[in-house]
């Protein structure tokens, strides 16, 4: 056979224009989902803004006087959030400069093995865990009708995004280079002085990276807070009584959403929360990509 | 204040306390799902249906649920997933255009997931008009799954040598060829392992399908599109709320078992399919 | 080695008092012996300058002499090593304060990101100071690590904008506002340019004349125009010791001849 039977002409360009279509349309939609969702809720937000508008800001949340205060929820998300930041946050931080500092390599795998199992845990069994034991133990030891209050909230919240905190500050701890640690030493430092001078400003972009992510988990989270929280949707009293019943913007979206009649005022009230939680979440992510991804320190020095 | 050496001591104690805490926190979680899953699980509540809104049989049809609404998401996910990374990877040629490309994706993976549900309650089930469907909820699981399945497959084509791309150019091939023939076929694994991690999130998913594909009871085998299924979260959510029977908790407990164990199968998975399609892909 | 050899740096240095002194010193990680059998003293002045191949051992030994490898996993230490009377490696040797007690400089030159000031002073814990006290601790240092000139009309401004050169002085002075009883340098000029070089070698002579200095090196030359002693390790053990003369010309063993006299002469 001659090389002149050979047809040397190079596959037709439509299939190449094919493949190139179904690459960039899969690149749009991967892209353009976050659009599409914000879209999707503000075309939603109507009735609610341009009918109670005032009642929005209010702290009475009553569907059937058309009373829609989102107050109380805005102010449980936080209060549960910070609750929950108080408790995983020096905790997670403690724990990870133990686990990194003594550098253990078994310890240290043995962790890092036990968290990503709990880091896959669903949220649901979270809750189921916050139902059977941690509600029951804050009635019993506190001595309360019921254990479902913001406290129990926060303390479940916590427990679940305690591997998040320790995970990504003990890889931030790791990271930072020994040659720090090692002349820090030399100068006479102790193990703590040189944690809390050296160590931890030198890692401490990436622990808040890890901390603003846990806040953004934290917000979002719905199954474990909405079966704890006692779904009251009041302005605790005092205003920082953390044992009281309170709601969050999910748990409120969680209980409500399937009662609510789609394009009403209820409804749309709703979306208008999950909205600003959205933008809330998504203002998050951004800042803690930007100090991921900050120009990188000067080079020179290490 | 103290003096430095009492510091030391102090700190020494208070990161050993907290240490001691965290384990202890760990311990109890795996401790209680294990013992009480194990408590509850049988081979008879597995294959069983459940009855009298779960509190009594098994959970037959929310695991076969939950692995129809999963699988498919998956191979809804994995398609869009691999195409938008041969795009950021191989089209995208501005460093800025790549940047703004991966916050979208990082931005889409800190959506709480209840504004997916949400999203897909106005979007598919009100303006679209499906009415309750797993297959609805299989393509909101599936947009969960992407930001997981794609940044694991751009991981994998960035780790592909850039001399396999120019030879690639040099001897004539497009850039689609190139994509088709080198690309792809050697940063598959990254697509297998990040769909894999992103059905072991998928399938302990709640609040997004709540609203949208699921019943709380009743629901067997969907016969088209347009039906509920049951699932095991959901069935898990609806026990939890009747927690005060200690039947209803008991199953609650199993059924909680069951997820994870198959949270943990995935999760697995992806693992071995890391090791063994990287080892593939580099031959 | 033979117990002749040691001896020599003992005569050598007619000893006054001496600085380190090993007995059978050894260090393993784990299963591997890295530094075995060294038995030596240094003396209380003088720059001691350490030689030898790579992987010799030289900059474990040195860094055992301060501690600075505790906790290394699988270390474990042979035989004894006291500093000035006390042995260190004793349990109640505190560790910190020893490692106040003697300096010590890297290869590579790593101040930490904060004002030049703030680095040399940043070794000084549990001692009030006033403003005026910090001054002068940190204008002495300066000058004594030969870097005044170059920085006193910018000691607030961050360290690593600093050339290496001056970073790596910086990194002395730093450890010279302790006022160590000893100062430990491993290749302190390796990651410098050869005008710093010289600087810091004019440094390490100058500090001789008050505490003990002891210095790693690859460059022979520099070793020569430093040293008042030569140690020459070679796969962890200590095959002489000595005055500079006599192990640069006079040694009688063949092996230090061939490194350090015959390698010399081909540079
Ligand atoms: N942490 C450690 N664990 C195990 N072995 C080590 C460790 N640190 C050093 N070693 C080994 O000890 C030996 C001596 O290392 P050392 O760094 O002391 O050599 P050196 O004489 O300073 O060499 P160089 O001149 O290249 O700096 C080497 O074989 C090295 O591999
Ligand atoms: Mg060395």
């Amino acid at each position: 056979m001659s090389l002149a039977a050979i047809d040397f002409t190079r596959v037709a360009a439509p299939k190449g224009r094919l493949m190139r279509g179904y690459f960039s349309a899969s690149a749009f939609i991967c892209a353009s989902i976050v659009g599409l969702i914000i879209l999707t809720l503000i075309g939603q937000t109507g009735p609610v803004l341009s009918g109670h508008f005032s009642s929005l800001w209010g702290t009475v949340w009553n569907p059937n006087t058309d009373q829609y205060g989102i107050i109380p929820m805005l102010y449980g998300s936080i209060i549960v959030m910070l609750v929950a930041m108080a408790i995983a946050l020096p905790l997670g931080v403690l724990t990870a400069i133990y686990i990194a500092e003594t550098r253990s390599a078994k310890m240290r795998g043995i962790m890092k093995s036990a968290l990503e199992v709990l880091a896959g845990i669903p949220s649901i069994v979270y809750g189921l865990i916050g139902v059977a034991y941690i509600s029951v133990w804050v009635a019993k030891g506190l001595d309360l009708q019921t254990g479902r209050l913001i406290l129990t909230a926060g303390l479940i919240l916590a427990v679940m995004i305690l591997p998040t905190i320790l995970t990504l500050t003990e890889d931030a701890i790791s990271n930072v280079p020994e040659i720090y640690r090692e002349n820090a030493r030399a100068l006479g430092l102790y193990r703590h002085e040189v944690i809390k001078d050296v160590v931890l400003p030198h890692a401490k972009r990436d622990i808040l990276a890890a901390a603003l992510l846990a806040l953004g988990r934290a917000l979002g989270e719905t199954m474990a807070v909405m079966l704890v929280i006692g779904s009251l949707d009041r302005l605790p009293s005092p205003i920082f009584n953390l044992l009281s019943s309170g709601q969050t913007i999910t748990s409120k979206l969680g209980r409500e959403i399937g009662e609510s009649a789609f394009g009403s005022a209820h409804f749309s009230a709703l979306v208008l929360m999950g909205l600003i939680l959205v933008l809330i979440t998504l203002a998050l992510t951004a800042a803690a990509q930007w100090l991921i991804h900050r120009a990188p320190r000067e080079a020179n020095h290490v | 204040m103290f003096s430095r050496a009492t510091n030391e001591h102090i700190f020494a104690a208070a990161t050993r306390i907290a240490l001691f805490i965290s384990v202890s926190i760990l311990a109890f979680l795996l401790g209680a799902i294990i013992l009480r899953g194990i408590q509850a699980i049988s081979l008879d509540f597995l294959f069983t249906p459940s009855r009298s809104f779960g509190s009594s049989g098994g959970i037959a049809y929310q695991i076969l649920g939950s692995l129809l609404i999963v699988l498919t998401a998956g191979i809804i996910a994995a398609p869009i997933a691999l195409g938008a990374s041969v795009y950021r990877s191989e089209y995208m040629k501005s460093q800025r255009a790549r940047r703004v490309f991966d916050l979208m994706l990082y931005g889409l993976n800190g959506v709480p997931s209840i504004i997916f549900g949400l999203f897909g309650l106005i979007l598919f089930v009100n303006i679209f008009g499906t009415g309750l469907s797993w297959f609805v909820g299989a393509i909101i699981l599936a947009t969960m799954m992407l930001p997981t399945a794609t940044l694991a497959t751009v991981n994998a084509m960035r780790g592909i040598d850039k001399s396999y791309r120019e030879n690639a150019f040099a001897l004539g091939l497009t850039r689609e060829q190139t994509a088709l023939r080198i690309i792809i076929p050697q940063s598959l694994h990254g697509l297998v392992t990040g769909v894999l991690i992103g059905l072991a999130r998928a399938i302990g998913e709640t609040a997004p399908i709540m609203f949208i594909a699921t019943a709380f009871s009743g629901a067997t085998v969907p016969a088209s599109l347009h039906e509920p299924v049951a699932t095991l979260p959901t069935h898990i959510l609806a026990l939890a709320q009747q927690a005060a029977d200690p039947a209803a908790l008991k199953n609650a407990w199993g059924a909680s078992f069951t997820l994870i164990a198959l949270v943990a199968l995935f999760s697995l998975a992806a693992f071995f399919a890391r090791a063994r399609l990287t080892a593939y892909s580099r031959r | 080695m033979s117990t002749a050899q040691h001896l020599q740096l003992v005569t050598d240095t007619a000893v006054q008092e001496t600085s380190v002194s090993m007995d059978d010193f050894g260090v393993w990680f784990g299963d591997s012996c890295i530094i075995s059998g060294v038995t030596a003293k240094l003396p209380a002045r003088g720059v001691s300058v350490l030689v030898g191949p790579s992987g010799a051992g030289k900059s474990t030994l040195l860094r055992a002499i301060n501690r600075i490898s505790d906790d290394t996993a699988g270390l474990a230490i042979k035989g004894s090593l006291s500093f000035q009377t006390e042995d260190i490696y004793a349990g109640c040797c505190d560790v910190t304060e020893l490692r106040a007690r003697i300096g010590m400089v890297f290869q590579k030159p790593c101040v930490f990101p904060r004002s030049i000031a703030q680095n040399v002073l940043f070794g000084l814990r549990g001692v009030k100071l006033t403003q005026a006290q910090k001054r002068d601790i940190v204008e002495s240092a300066l000058r004594s690590a030969a870097l005044w000139d170059d920085v006193h009309a910018r000691l607030g401004e961050r360290a690593d904008t600093l050339s290496l050169g001056q970073q790596q002085r910086l990194c002395i002075a730093r450890a010279l506002a302790l006022k160590p009883d000893m100062l430990l340098m491993d290749e302190p000029t390796a990651s410098v340019d050869p005008v710093s070089a010289r600087t810091i070698e004019a440094l390490m002579r100058d500090l001789g004349k008050t505490i003990p200095v002891l210095t790693v090196t690859h460059n022979l030359a520099q070793a020569k125009r430093v040293a008042d002693y030569v140690m020459f390790l070679c796969d962890g053990q200590l095959v002489e010791a000595g005055a500079k003369d006599h192990m640069f010309s006079k040694s009688a063993l063949e092996k230090t001849q061939t490194y350090l006299c015959e390698e010399f002469c081909d540079c």
